[in-house]
């Protein structure tokens, strides 16, 4: 049989690595140059290996994982991407959305001044003082009770809010924070002698005379 | 007058404490993960590249950017696989980019262009086979030649390196199997530089 039929057999079995069988084998055992071309096929696969070995082992630069850390150190800390904070941006959307409902209701109101009162004085004027005295609030009004019930309801469920100074927010925080793990709260004014101190007197609040008016007196007027 | 801010003490001093935690740990989950794994993102960039600086620039921004998506990655058994992928995508990307440039160079400055002299020194230095191969993998398809890799990379396992890339184990077997009979035929005719060690 010539050797040119088991060429691509015997090229097949170089390329898996595994030992010619049955005619494959006979056929090498009495054919030289089958053998020897057999046996380039094995070198050539093993150089192969080898070198891809070389190739896909080489040596990493010693510089490599201290300069990743560096930048991953100079990178944003992980989960303050902009969808992690998503609690804050629904806060901020529904405020938004509110915001906007309730312009909307007002401008709506304002279309439903009555004609009377548009003719009686210019534009400009007119659209300045229109949420401050002729404007029909109730829309309004039931719009944004809605908003400020859910507000107080979203607030129950969580914790009760505090008005802080601006540059005393993180202490109250911390504050708060070792009386919540029952721990004794540094005292500020701990060796402070109370033997001296007086109570303060503030002085009394002082009211100007509200000058209240019925409605019907500023449509007139 | 003094301005007022509304805060909720206790509840926005435990969510802040529970998140700096939560990234502490992150961070030292990545860590590891960033000792056990850089190497490969290097390797696989090498591989591609051929090239020692662009292999390391492309390992860091590869690691920068699982860093960055660390937190998304649900099953933080895949990051290996995960790293391996992007740093695949991205050697890729910067070589096809360095392959456009020189094409622009080529065109732009062709009569200029004249091959470097190689000296006697070189050639005895270099080793042509292994020069050749390194020719001769670059030529191959992509998946073939990320398979052919990962398969001398590390000792890594036929299952190891299916799962890495997403694909059955029978894929795997072929695409090696195809890639080094590839590299067989186009080095066939220089088997005669084979250096044996």
């Amino acid at each position: 049989m010539p050797c040119e039929h088991y060429k691509d057999a015997l090229v097949e079995v170089a390329a898996s690595g595994a030992a010619p069988q049955g005619e494959l084998r006979a056929h090498l055992d009495e054919c030289a140059s089958c053998r020897a071309g057999f046996g380039g096929e094995q070198t050539l696969f093993a150089a192969i290996d080898s070198g891809i070995h070389a190739v896909a082992n080489t040596e990493v630069p010693l510089s490599l994982l201290p300069r990743i850390r560096a930048r991953v150190a100079g990178a944003a800390p992980l989960g303050s991407s902009w969808f992690a904070n998503g609690p804050l941006w629904a806060c901020a959307a529904v405020a938004v959305v509110a915001l906007f409902a309730a312009r909307g209701v007002v401008h709506k109101s304002a279309e439903n001044q009555p004609p009377a009162s548009k003719a009686s004085s210019p534009p400009s004027v007119q659209a300045a003082q229109l949420p401050l005295v002729v404007v029909p609030l109730k829309g309004a009004v039931a719009h944004v009770s809605q908003i400020r019930a859910l507000q107080n309801r979203v607030v129950s469920l969580s914790m009760p809010e505090v008005l802080v100074p601006q540059d005393q927010e993180v202490l109250v925080a911390q504050y708060a924070q070792q009386w919540q793990r029952h721990k004794p709260a540094t005292l500020v004014a701990e060796d402070a002698d109370w033997t001296t101190l007086t109570p303060s007197k503030p002085a009394p609040i002082q009211i100007n005379p509200l000058d209240v008016k019925l409605l019907k007196e500023v449509e007139s007027q | 007058m003094q301005e007022l801010v509304l805060i909720q003490p206790v509840s926005a001093a435990r969510s802040g404490l529970v998140r700096e935690e939560a990234q502490a740990e992150a961070r030292r989950e990545f860590e590891e993960r960033l000792a056990e794994c850089g190497p490969l993102a290097y390797r696989v960039a090498r591989g591609v590249l051929r090239n020692d600086a662009d292999a390391e620039d492309v390992a860091q921004e590869a690691l920068l950017r699982a860093y960055k998506g660390f937190e998304r990655l649900r099953d933080r058994n895949r990051f290996r696989g995960w790293l391996v992928r992007i740093s695949f995508r991205l050697a890729l990307d910067r070589l096809r980019s360095a392959k456009r440039r020189e094409q622009r160079d080529a065109t732009w400055s062709a009569p200029a262009r004249l091959a470097s002299p190689i000296t006697a020194e070189d050639v005895a230095a270099s080793n042509q086979f292994q020069s050749h191969l390194e020719g001769a993998l670059a030529e191959l398809p992509e998946k073939l030649r990320l398979a052919l890799l990962l398969s001398a990379m590390e000792g890594h396992t036929i299952e190891e390196i299916a799962a890495m890339v997403g694909v059955p184990v029978g894929t795997v077997k072929s695409r090696i199997f195809v890639a080094r009979k590839k590299l067989a035929e186009k080095l066939r005719c220089h088997a005669n530089t084979i250096k044996m060690r």
